[in-house]
């Protein structure tokens, strides 16, 4: 479990360290990428399970993006911080992930109520893992299942990675007009699934 | 939930996103507004739920293994990937490979000048002086309406009714006989008609607003008091879109000109005085230019009118641009090919998913 949010700068520590490390791998030192893929594979990891929404996915997802971000080290700048441009192509390979995989569809609002969840789901996080929160960790996977790919990236960046309105916009290539939107609906979609809870004044769940 | 009119600012509160301006009054404003607490409340808890993630993290297990899976993966598909042999060299702002030299660049470079002048297309011949601005347009059903433009004119009829409601000008015009007048040259579109119809928009008007965004309502309500509806008389040309007569003997360098325009055509649309015009001659950076307000208009018209929705948060007018739409879409219909309205439709409902 991620129990915290995914802070999008990294310290200076991090920072020499790694651009230590690109150095080395451009040089031709290969070996020296695997402390960046151990550095940072689990804040990925994080993100894109909450947009994949299955392990195996995720798993795929991980390698490519560090496959790629190791191919393309050429291109990176050296003036921006290392994640946020790491980030971004694991957002990407998210996305075309999903756009890849005709076979599943975001599920309707219609279907909420009767839907199943996915056994590829991996369980409950641990905090709410009793049996009052297992319910409710069931209807949010629905409900995230619920939301568009588009909509539900947008809020993942924002809620989970605490990203701002610039940054989505920036990592998405979309206006900022179109995070607030997408976001704005996700919300909205949310909200409606997720009536109970969100209006009920016991807010235990919230603050475990 | 009842409504209030700051509602729309809970969510870039909650996000601090708010300028500081507005965030100073907005908190002043919870104070005494049970409407936005219980939204603010509201969306609070939504994101609470949601914040540490609703997914397990895999074992530690799966950490120790990952590296040396990617590690591997790196190594089996291409055995001999050197990364550095992959890094480029960077000349002017140019990447090149690392192989390349200063001299074979620039024979290169030469090579492709020559071959570009040898085998470049045709350009295709388009009317001088005229351009035609849609944002949904291709650039060959652009090229193919500015032919368009200077090849007919409408020999329109007298039509006093300027006051009309548009979508029975458009079925007016839509009847209206055709006769074709050909000229190589450079054409103002001439007013004729009958109506003294026109809007002079002020320069500093169209400016794109900061950020590339659409004027806000109130923005364009405002500004709508500085525009003069004075002079002029247009003949209701049969155009598929918007027409923008420019100096032919000058580049046009309008980036944002649709944005422009679309603004234009929603406050046309909002303004108690320019509502029932549907020609607008304009002035933009010091060049005159004449909008045709027409079917393409409308359409296009609708998407700005849910863009200002969602920029200002309001989706009240999501629905006000979706009911425009469909009060014109007989007109549409008449007016465009149906694949062509489809593909707007289609548009139009992957924006407002």
């Amino acid at each position: 479990m991620c129990p915290k949010k995914v802070a999008h700068n990294m310290d200076s520590f991090d920072e020499e360290n790694v651009l230590d490390k690109v150095h080395r791998v451009l040089k031709g030192d290969a070996k020296a990428f695997e402390p960046i893929v151990r550095l940072y594979q689990k804040r990925i990891y994080f993100t894109v399970l909450q947009i994949a929404a299955d392990h195996e996915d995720t798993n795929d997802i991980l390698q490519d993006t560090f496959i790629k971000a190791y191919t393309k080290l050429y291109s990176y700048d050296e003036s921006y911080p290392f994640y946020p441009w790491l980030y971004r192509i694991a957002v990407n390979t998210a996305l075309n992930h999903k756009k890849k995989k005709t076979n599943l569809r975001a599920m309707s609002i219609d279907e909420f109520d009767g839907y199943h969840p996915n056994g590829d789901l991996v369980e409950a996080p641990k905090q709410l893992n009793d049996a009052v929160n297992s319910e409710l960790v069931g209807k949010l996977k629905k409900a995230l299942a619920c939301i568009p790919d588009q909509q539900r990236v947008v809020f993942v960046l924002r809620v989970n990675d605490g990203l701002s309105y610039q940054e989505i916009s920036e990592t998405l290539e979309i206006s900022i007009g179109t995070v607030m939107s997408r976001l704005s609906r996700a919300r909205e979609k949310l909200r409606k699934l997720l009536k109970s809870y969100v209006e009920a004044n016991d807010t235990r769940l919230i603050q475990s | 939930m009842s409504s209030c009119q700051n509602k729309i600012k809970v969510e870039k509160y909650m996000d601090e996103e708010l300028p500081a301006e507005d965030k100073q009054f907005f908190v002043r404003h919870l104070e005494t507004c049970p409407v936005c607490v219980a939204e603010f409340e509201s969306a609070k808890k939504l994101d609470a739920l949601f914040e540490f993630g609703v997914f397990e993290m895999p074992e530690e297990s799966y950490w120790e293994e990952t590296p040396g899976i990617i590690m591997n993966r790196l190594a089996l598909d291409r055995p001999d990937r050197n990364i550095a042999k992959q890094k480029k060299r960077v000349w002017v702002g140019f990447s090149f490979p690392e192989w390349t030299t200063p001299r074979l660049v620039a024979i290169g470079g030469l090579v492709a000048l020559l071959l570009f002048f040898v085998l470049r297309p045709q350009v295709e011949e388009r009317a001088p002086g005229i351009e035609v601005i849609a944002d949904s347009m291709s650039k060959s059903e652009t090229v193919e309406t500015a032919k368009t433009i200077k090849s007919i004119e409408l020999a329109a009829p007298n039509m006093p009714e300027a006051a009309q409601p548009v979508s029975k000008s458009l079925a007016k015009v839509s009847e209206a006989p055709l006769s074709v007048q050909v000229s190589a040259e450079p054409q103002k579109v001439t007013p004729r008609g009958l109506n003294t119809d026109m809007a002079v928009v002020e320069e500093s008007f169209l400016t794109p607003a900061p950020n590339n965004r659409f004027l806000l309502p109130e923005e364009i309500v405002e500004k709508a008091d500085k525009i003069s509806p004075t002079v002029s008389v247009l003949s209701n040309e049969a155009v598929d879109g918007f027409v923008k007569q420019v100096d032919p003997l000058k580049e046009v360098d309008l980036p944002d000109t649709t944005s422009d325009f679309l603004q234009i055509l929603w406050l046309v649309q909002k303004s108690p005085q320019l509502s029932e015009k549907r020609n607008i001659w304009l002035s933009y950076l010091g060049r005159e230019t004449n909008v045709t307000f027409r079917i393409q208009a409308i359409n296009n018209l609708s998407l700005v009118l849910y863009k200002i929705a969602v920029i200002s948060n309001d989706f009240d007018q999501t629905d006000e641009a979706i009911r425009f739409f469909e009060e014109h879409e007989a007109d549409l219909r008449s007016q465009m090919k149906d694949v062509r309205f489809e593909k707007r439709l289609s548009i139009l409902r992957d924006i407002m998913q």
